[in-house]
């Protein structure tokens, strides 16, 4: 019954692209839908683009792992929504009725007209693809591995053989439907993983025996000691930092941008912050009903504790969820995942093949096949990553999040603002925001605590937290110090878009 | 205008800084949260150009950010949490999803459809102005 209903999802799911991709016949079509999608579409893809393996799979293990203090990434959905409408998505639709802008570059481009801004934009845009991607592959494995019990099979070699055949099914899906299917398909993908969400929610809550008995025996337990507290296990300043890098990083993520522009009627924007909050909220309660449940029956001795804390929620199904509730979990599991894979494959490969020779003046005759080698090696990449990562898929998660924040966001939430933002200062802010995530986190890794301790920062401290916080000032100190007054810089139609 | 992102500027300065100069590390993560709260709302009036939305909404929404959190530490600090009673972990998980999740949701969504709904122009007045290629 699992099987069949994941596989029947899968094949909706590429129908739905075949469909897509036989309406698809110019590049307006292929890279934001003809800009004819509406609201709920929109909303619904946004959605699914955005929730991923790490909140079905992740969120899960990192609340049972450390408690109520992991609830800090979730929490921001109450303002994230209306603060990414009120700030970016707007200017972004508005200027893709004012210029044909396909792509996050795209859009870089028109408001500083500056090669050294583009190119680093497109730069954190390939790199983000590559670690938000490798989370997605990491979150596979520990599904196929969970699902088929591989790691008795294989032994230490079970995790690297799951990764390998996820990264089969994800790429082989992208090169038949995924990359054309886009919008319609996430959309689908997204109604499926709400449905779902409230399944299991409902679920969790009668198998663990209703909230009360869930709150009780977690807080009794020895196991669980601390889990209540408002920080969790967790420490103060990484519960923060998991705050910050998820309530504003999120100004910077090109997978959700880029469904703006495909909009049909800008006005209906008015309803985003309600309906896309909404939804998330509403698929974000699989998170906190798993979350809250798997160590309550833990801690009710009905669960053996687990081995590896992203293991919740594939447990749990296995244990607990009726076979056709565990198929359409698992079918949503994939959905998540491969909504969020196919929009970053699209976005990645598009970077390379599209505006990296479009920075230099060339168009690239053979698009499609370099699209799909560039596929291929930013999926190849970002399987390495995972492989080597050996940790949390919410970790792995976060910090390509948070390194797409640090970069990005910024630029973003200021840039399409404040008129006073200079393209050096965007430049400056883009390359201290990816400089800053990737070598932190590389020295957190390397460290012997695997905290950033060692050069003088708190322990608990995130490594994209600092790196937002910093590009955020670099922007701001640079731009008072090489701007004057900009608004003559800014080409017409952008400055009407700036100010409407 | 240039005086939003300065007090964006202190907003992520400031917590910086009190985290370096309080002794005790619970105080200076203490005094950064409001500050912290408010930076998405400041990024908000940011976004808003010269049309400044309701801000009393906005400035309601950031004192129930910021007391919440407040409260949430302060239960922290003070409240042996290790094993609470269900009723103790209750209240922390109403207040983290009513206060810091559903209320904003509300708040913002209804602020940002209110003003969005008087601020956009329309579709043909921005194509009178189209220009060139995007890169």
């Amino acid at each position: 019954m699992t099987l069949l209903l994941t596989v029947a999802s899968l094949a909706v799911v590429t129908a739905i692209g075949f469909w897509s991709f036989r309406r698809t016949r110019t590049p307006r079509d292929f890279f934001i839908a003809g800009q004819g999608v509406g609201l709920w579409a929109t909303a619904m893809a946004t959605m699914a683009a955005a929730f991923s393996g790490f909140v079905f799979l992740g969120g899960p293990g990192l609340t049972y792992q450390m408690g109520v203090g992991s609830l800090a990434i979730v929490l921001p959905v109450g303002f994230t929504a209306g603060l990414l409408c009120w700030s970016v998505a707007r200017r972004l639709r508005l200027l893709a009725e004012v210029r044909e802008v396909f792509t996050i570059p795209d859009a870089i481009a028109c408001r500083f007209e500056s090669r050294p801004t583009t190119a680093l934009t497109i730069l954190a845009v390939v790199v983000g693809t590559i670690g938000y991607l490798g989370a997605q592959f990491l979150a596979l494995a520990i599904l196929l591995q969970s699902l088929f019990d591989t790691r008795q099979l294989l032994g230490p070699w079970s995790l690297s053989v799951a990764l390998l055949a996820g990264l089969a099914i994800v790429v082989l899906y992208s090169v038949l439907g995924g990359m054309v299917a886009g919008i319609y398909t996430d959309m689908v993908q997204g109604i499926l993983m709400l449905v779902a969400a409230l399944l299991v929610f409902s679920r969790a809550l009668w198998v663990s025996g209703g909230p009360e008995a869930m709150v009780e025996s977690i807080s009794r337990s020895e196991q669980f000691r601390g889990f209540f507290d408002p920080m969790g296990s967790g420490q103060s300043v990484t519960v923060l930092g998991f705050f910050l890098v998820f309530g504003i990083g999120v100004l910077g993520q090109p997978h959700m941008l880029h469904k703006f522009y495909m909009m049909k009627d800008p006005q209906q924007l008015r309803w985003m912050p309600m309906i896309l909050g909404g939804s998330q909220a509403l698929c974000l309660l699989i998170w906190v009903g798993l979350g809250l449940a798997v160590p309550a029956l833990v801690a009710q001795g009905r669960l053996a504790p687990l081995v590896l804390a992203d293991e919740a929620a594939p447990r749990f199904l296995l244990e607990f969820g009726p076979p056709a509730l565990t198929g359409l979990v698992v079918a949503a599991v994939l959905a998540a995942i491969m909504s969020t894979a196919d929009s970053f494959l699209n976005i990645g490969s598009a970077a390379l093949v599209r505006d990296l020779p479009r920075l230099f003046g060339k168009n690239g005759s053979q698009r499609l096949v370099h699209a799909r080698w560039a596929t291929l090696g930013i999926a190849l990449a970002a399987a390495g990553l995972a492989l080597t990562y050996g940790d949390l898929v919410a970790l792995m998660g976060t910090f390509a999040f948070g390194t797409l924040g640090a970069a990005l966001a910024p630029v973003f939430a200021l840039g399409l603002n404040w008129k006073r933002v200079t393209a050096t200062a965007a430049t400056a802010s883009i390359a201290t925001g990816l400089t800053a995530s990737l070598s932190l986190e590389m020295v957190r890794r390397l460290s012997p605590s695997g905290t950033l301790a060692e050069i003088g920062l708190a322990a608990g401290a995130l490594p994209s937290a600092v790196a937002l916080v910093t590009s955020l000032s670099v922007l701001m100190i640079v731009s008072w110090l090489t701007g004057g007054n900009k608004r003559s810089e800014i080409a017409g139609d952008v400055l009407a878009v700036m100010e409407s | 205008m240039a005086k939003k992102p300065a007090l964006v500027l202190l907003t992520v300065i400031s917590p910086l800084l009190l985290a370096t100069l309080a002794s005790d590390a619970a105080l200076a993560v203490g005094l950064s949260v409001p500050l912290i709260c408010a930076l998405p709302v400041l990024l908000m009036v940011v976004g808003t150009g010269d049309r400044r939305p309701p801000g009393w909404t906005l400035l309601t929404l950031w004192l129930v950010l910021t007391s919440i959190w407040l409260t949430l530490l302060w239960l922290s600090a003070f409240w042996d949490l290790s094993h609470p009673s269900a009723g103790e972990a209750t209240v922390v998980l109403v207040l983290m999803f009513v206060g810091l999740g559903l209320l904003p949701l509300v708040l913002v969504g209804w602020t940002f459809w209110r003003w969005f709904s008087s601020q956009v122009p329309s579709t043909g007045d921005l194509r009178g102005l189209r220009g060139g290629e995007g890169s």
